[in-house]
């Protein structure tokens, strides 16, 4: 059977895991961690880097490292979430050629899909060396809020990365899943989603039969970690400016090193009361003299830079729990997901709001990634039935006179479903209208997303608001969104199915693939190449640590000498293949290297 | 370079009085001064005779270097062909008034940015194998003039040669350097706020090619500070 993974790909970091008997588990990257940062970056010399290696220099080379490119992918460059994402990303965001959104990295523009999909294919490449095998299909989570063009856009990622991504679910649901798994739950569960970019509130309903519901969800795509990463990083910058009067953000390493440090201070004391924050030779100053910075933050100085931000989480369960008409006492569990619910201070003030012990069971970094695998295995077993019912993210509706929305599809409404509402004609005479097909929750219909549009023509002329004609929305269980009107007196009708789209055409989406796959042969070339040159290096090393003792003793035979100079050759040709970077000839060399240091051995050895 | 050192390489380790019990354990810098006496002695011995600035040949610098380079092999050392270059009475003289703390390089460098510029000193720097100091002048030519054709060709040579010395010094780039310094005791070492960035970039597991991908400095400059670190044994390889 074809192994699936399951993968969170989210706004700071991503996730792999898989089922293995029976169970699901989590693969560690290679330099051992659980999760990678979703981030990418072009060197100056033009090397690609993915996950920690691109954040560990996010600062120093801010302009060329994309972060929380999901806060961009799907979206359309009139979005008011890319505006705020241009004011506060240091990369350069720009406008694409179908009116959706792309990134330039040293002069080259790419498309925000194509970026995720660097980070898939790190994730599809991390799978793929733990399992020893090619991994083609994927679950991938989303947030429970992302339209349809957004979940489009990441199907498109996976498809450039190389994965067939089977299913899309949600973030909120994959948790569930996984806080779920192996038991018989049947509860109304919220679950705050606290991670390094993002906040989201779901509420889910589990029903017998691994029935999974999402019946609220809320958050804000500008509040993580991050912000209180930042909190701290002022706190450090500005203690240092009183004592040194400098100013370390004007220093990029400087700024690097503070926020790592702010980082590891932050998750030190989710354990401990207090942590020291020492980062010796931080600047220099105008005598060329280099400067110390060292000081210590208690949890209580943390909670106390922090407390704002998290009582903005608390604000946004209240208005989710009021919006969807539910009261504390009906959720039964709380489940805590994202790194950030490690900090006692939100632990308690999730306890406190909710007014019970949140659930602790759960991997908060990793769940949603482990909910996302046994999506994935129960689609390719059959003994694994499991019903996802999704609920629609955002209201649908269509824009009337004078620029308002008017709402047919409400928010959080489950799928499939169909609603009808009657509409007028709104001037004298008209003989035809636009239904412009819209998602989004503002009154006004230019905040909203414009998913598609179309005319009805052939309507009788008559005194405005008298012609009636009748607007369809239908959402069917695959989720896609069908619009109809008909003229009432006529019976004339229009329809439109609306596509989703990423803002990428096939050809483009094509392109990129090929450029994803010519990426990865390179990769993998030279990883393989890295591998044998150290072989080879390591097998020379110890064939010349031999040479001298063998010299010695076989000095007296034609033979023996034969086999010295045989053995010089066979290094000399290792060493050439090595500089060529040929790992065809080093394969090939190696072979000869191991029988000489064999045959080496043998000799001292018989000594 | 900063003039960090709070505490005279001499008494590193060798007092048993409290308070220095928070000195360093790491082994003293290397001592350049002590270094080019010694290479200047022997100089004088083997083949320097008479006056010392009558003693610089054409083929002393850059091409002397570049001949050497050509030879070079990977993984060779190259404290022989620093040793030469340092032979040079330019770079003898500058020694013998470098105060704690400084290298020849630093020295050579800072002192060509107080004078003014001219291609005649930058050339006198290639021929005394003072390849920085020489590269600080020709950029600062190049500011100047844009189309200086011969400080662009200087340019480029110094950073190739300069390039090829400090890649000799810490060897092939997929080398993964440690610290071999405490933690504890960084804040006594002589480096400065740059160098203090690279040894917070090591992990133990980042291979030096990562390391020039994670810098954000110039290549040159990025490879000048490993290698100094790696002089000083604050830092070695495995």
């Amino acid at each position: 059977m074809e192994k699936v993974i399951g993968i969170d790909l989210g706004t700071t970091n991503s996730c792999v895991a898989i089922v293995e008997n029976g169970a699901p588990v989590v693969i560690p990257n290679r330099g051992g961690y659980k999760t990678t940062p979703s981030m990418v970056a072009v060197t100056e010399a033009g090397k690609r880097l993915v996950g920690h290696i691109a954040k560990r220099q996010a600062i120093t080379n801010a302009e060329n490292t994309v972060y929380a490119a999901k806060r961009l992918i799907g979206r359309k460059w009139t979005s008011p979430q890319v505006k705020n994402s241009i004011a506060m990303s240091s990369y350069r965001i720009v406008e694409g050629p179908h009116r959706d959104v792309r990134i330039v990295l040293r002069e080259k523009e790419f498309g925000v899909p194509e970026i995720s999909a660097m980070v898939l294919q790190e994730m599809k490449v991390i799978a793929e060396d733990y399992l020893g095998e090619a991994v083609h299909k994927a679950v991938v989570t989303v947030p429970a809020y992302f339209n349809d063009n957004q979940r489009q856009a990441t199907k498109d990622a996976g498809e450039i990365a190389g994965l067939d991504v089977i299913r899309i679910i949600n973030e909120p649901t994959a948790a569930a899943l996984s806080y779920g798994f192996g038991r018989n739950v049947e509860k109304t569960v919220a679950v705050y989603d606290f991670g390094g970019g993002t906040f989201d509130i779901s509420v889910l309903e589990i029903g017998a039969h691994g029935v999974f519901k999402v019946i609220a969800t809320a958050g804000d795509t500008f509040l993580g970690g991050e912000d209180i990463d930042a909190r701290v990083i002022d706190w450090l910058v500005e203690g240092f400016k009183e004592e040194h009067g400098i100013d370390l953000r004007q220093d990029r390493m400087a700024l690097q090193r503070l926020k790592d440090a702010a980082e590891k201070a932050k998750c030190e004391l989710s354990s401990v009361r207090e942590t020291e924050v020492n980062l010796p030779f931080i600047i220099s100053n105008g005598r060329n003299e280099a400067l110390h910075l060292q000081r210590t933050l208690t949890r209580q100085e943390l909670e106390e830079l922090s407390s704002d931000l998290i009582e903005r989480t608390i604000d946004i369960c209240k208005q989710t729990l009021e919006d969807a008409k539910l009261e504390k006492d009906e959720i039964e569990e709380v489940v805590l997901v994202g790194g950030m619910t490690r900090m006692p201070k939100i632990q308690a003030s999730v306890e406190q709001f909710f007014e019970k012990e949140p659930n602790k069971g759960v991997h908060p970094d990793e769940v949603v990634a482990l909910g996302a695998s046994i999506q994935g295995a129960a689609l390719t077993d059959d003994r694994h039935q499991m019903v996802l019912l999704d609920v629609t993210p955002h209201a649908l509706g269509i824009m009337t006179f004078g620029s308002y929305f008017e709402e047919l599809i409400p928010q959080n409404t489950t799928v499939p479903t169909h609603r009808t509402k009657i509409f007028t004609t709104s001037r004298d005479h008209q003989t035809a209208v636009k239904i412009l097909v819209m998602q989004g929750e503002s009154e006004r219909a230019e905040d909203n997303e414009l998913l598609g549009e179309f005319i009805l023509t052939g309507l009788r002329r008559a005194p405005k608001g008298t012609v009636e004609i009748e607007v369809t929305f239908e959402i069917n269980a695959d989720g896609i969104v069908s619009v109809r009107a008909k003229d009432f007196e006529t019976g004339l009708e229009q329809s439109i199915q609306v596509t989703a789209t990423s803002g990428l055409t096939r050809d483009e989406i094509k392109t990129m693939m090929d450029d994803a796959k010519g990426d990865l042969v390179d990769r993998r070339t030279s990883e393989e190449f890295e591998a044998k040159k150290q072989e080879a290096d390591k097998l020379i090393a110890e064939i010349e640590k031999l040479f001298p003792q063998v010299e010695q003793i076989v000095a007296s035979s034609d033979f023996g000498r034969e086999a010295i100079e045989k053995a010089k050759a066979i290094v000399g040709k290792a060493r050439t293949a090595i500089e060529r970077r040929d790992v065809a000839a080093i394969k090939e060399q190696i072979e000869g290297l191991t029988r000489t240091h064999r045959m080496f051995k043998g000799v001292v050895a018989k000594t | 370079m900063s003039k960090n050192l709070e505490i005279p390489t001499e008494e590193v380790g060798a007092s048993n009085n409290e308070d220095d019990q928070e000195c360093p354990t790491v082994p003293p810098p290397f001592d350049f001064e002590a270094y080019a006496k010694e290479i200047a002695s022997k100089g004088e011995d083997e083949s320097l005779e008479g006056n010392p600035h009558t003693r610089i040949t054409p083929r002393s610098g850059i091409e002397r270097v570049q001949d050497k380079l050509a030879t070079m092999s990977e993984g060779y050392d190259a404290s022989e062909l620093i040793a030469q270059a340092d032979t040079d009475e330019r770079v003898r003289d500058t020694f013998a008034t470098i105060p704690d703390g400084y290298d020849a390089i630093d020295l050579n460098a800072a002192r060509a940015s107080a004078d003014a510029v001219t291609a005649h000193e930058m050339n006198d720097r290639v021929a005394a194998g003072d390849y920085a100091g020489a590269l600080d002048i020709a950029n600062k030519l190049v500011a100047m003039d844009g189309n200086d054709i011969s400080a662009r060709v200087c340019a480029e040579t110094c950073q190739m040669v300069l390039r090829q010395m400090y890649a000799a010094r810490i060897g092939p780039l997929s080398r993964v350097p440690v610290v071999m310094v405490p933690r504890d005791q960084f804040r006594w070492l002589s480096i400065d706020h740059r160098a203090g960035f690279m040894l917070s970039l090591i992990d133990g597991a980042s291979t030096l090619e990562m390391l020039l991908d994670l810098s954000a400095m110039p290549e040159l400059d990025t490879l000048k500070i490993l290698s100094d670190l790696a002089q000083q044994r604050i830092i070695s390889f495995k």
